[in-house]
């Protein structure tokens, strides 16, 4: 959890250098530590989807950051060979069907491949993580129909931070107890504080043993964003009360003071790690910043089948017309 | 010279390619029992069975978006509406989706379906 908090913070460094494309930049600090508990119960041949962007999935399930950071900052030899960028990241071998921006858009992704799985007998268990600006959208519910309808092995996992970009969840949607939303399709819906990892551990574990006896699962982690939902930004959209209730959701805090009071780790154990943690992180800039950043000309490399025509740029058919006005 | 009308000709492109290769599979609206709103598949349900000629929903949208999770993980699909009145229907997850992905994700992904109207 550690190690996810201060990668998401070198992004925000590389962000503010320059090194990231856009205006833009949505870290999730904070957020996704609680998902921690849910890959502990996930086994290896699982598969999750995502739609938001968050890197701390991606590090839970056991990528190597240093590569994930090279894709981040659009470096030519990343994930997606720099094409990704912090916003697109796949990696189909550790079941990963990447980062899809657009707001619950490709949700029925995940039961197209739930559709695979029960036609070839696969019993794959599929995890569809979003943001809470989805449980609005009808395309969110005609998924959680259909799961429920031809018995996918699904189950969707809702990070709930209280806000759609600016916007506070209460302005947007009537009924803000999800899990009663849910309910009515038939769905085990529960909603976890998602300051304790251990609760959600224990939620997604008995939720994938429903699902595999046919009773498909709902749960919605409350979580809190650090920092802004852009990096960095003025907060205009919270009140300062939310604010301070805010900030005292820190799941480090909160995991390290029940490591020392139990014993697992002393304080000075867990400055150690932390600081090698820090270390790994310098590493990691220094990895990242000997890689040469995708080049224009090959913008298109990669994409189309090989031996078809590739796109032509629109800077080159400007010169080809400028050229053939001036003959 | 043999004559032959559309309906016949698709009819035996489906055929054709199912018979080479058993992972493609048709889905859309009445493409089973029914075979298709024009019955151009309508012989292919004795051959091939309810496996392979998949009757689904009234909602063009979802059956894009599902044929997009099945084509990422290998499968060939041929998806077919009704009528091309339906594409408008289906424009965000046929742009936003079937169209990007490849390119979203440098080439890793791509999305082999069929679309037919």
């Amino acid at each position: 959890m550690c190690c996810i908090w201060i990668f998401e913070e070198c992004v925000g460094e590389f962000f503010v250098c320059g090194q990231l494309v856009g205006l833009m930049l949505y870290l999730l600090i904070g957020e996704e530590l609680s998902v921690v508990g849910v890959f502990v119960v996930m086994q290896l041949q699982d598969m999750f989807i995502m739609y938001y962007c968050g890197y701390g999935i991606f590090l839970v399930c056991g990528v190597d950051f240093n590569w994930m950071m090279v894709e981040i900052v659009g470096k030519e030899i990343g994930y997606c060979y720099g094409k990704g960028g912090f916003m697109y990241i796949v990696d189909m071998v550790l079941g990963y069907f990447g980062v899809n921006v657009i707001v619950g858009g490709g949700i029925l992704v995940v039961v197209g491949v739930g559709f695979f799985s029960k036609m070839f007998k696969q019993n794959l268990v599929l995890i569809v993580f979003f943001g809470d600006g989805v449980m609005q959208q009808g395309i969110f519910y005609e998924s959680m129909n259909m799961v429920v309808l031809w018995g996918f092995f699904v189950f969707f996992c809702c990070i709930n931070n209280q806000y759609g970009m600016g916007m506070c969840i209460d302005q947007v949607i009537c009924n803000i107890v999800f899990d009663e939303c849910v309910k009515v399709f038939g769905l085990n819906g529960i909603v976890v504080n998602g300051l304790d990892v251990e609760e959600v551990e224990v939620v997604v574990d008995w939720l994938i043993c429903e699902v595999c006896v046919g009773k498909f699962g709902f749960f919605s982690i409350e979580v809190y964003c650090f920092f802004g939902y852009v990096w960095m930004d003025k907060s205009f959209y919270c009140v300062e009360v939310e604010e301070i209730e805010g900030c005292k959701k820190d799941f480090v805090f909160f995991v390290c003071d029940k490591f020392v009071k139990v014993g697992f780790f002393s304080e000075v154990e867990l400055m150690d790690f932390d600081q090698m943690i820090m270390c790994e992180m310098d590493v990691m800039i220094d990895f990242v910043v000997q890689f040469i950043v995708l080049l224009f000309f090959f913008m298109f490399c990669d994409v189309y089948v090989f031996g078809e025509l590739e796109l032509e740029f629109v800077c080159i058919c400007i010169d080809c017309v400028l050229v053939r006005d001036d003959v | 010279m043999i004559l032959m009308i559309y309906c016949d000709v698709l009819c035996k492109v489906f055929d054709d390619v199912m018979v080479e290769d058993s992972f493609i599979v048709v889905i859309g609206e009445e493409v089973g029992c029914y075979g298709g709103v024009y019955g151009v598949i309508k012989d292919l349900i004795v051959m091939y069975g309810l496996d392979c000629l998949i009757d689904m929903l009234i909602f063009e949208l979802v059956i894009v978006g599902m044929v997009v999770g099945v084509v990422m993980i290998g499968l060939c699909l041929v998806v077919e509406l009704m009528y091309i009145d339906f594409f408008g229907m289906i424009m965000d997850q046929f742009v936003n989706q079937v169209v990007k992905i490849c390119y979203m994700f440098g080439g890793q992904i791509g999305v082999l379906m069929v679309l037919c109207m």
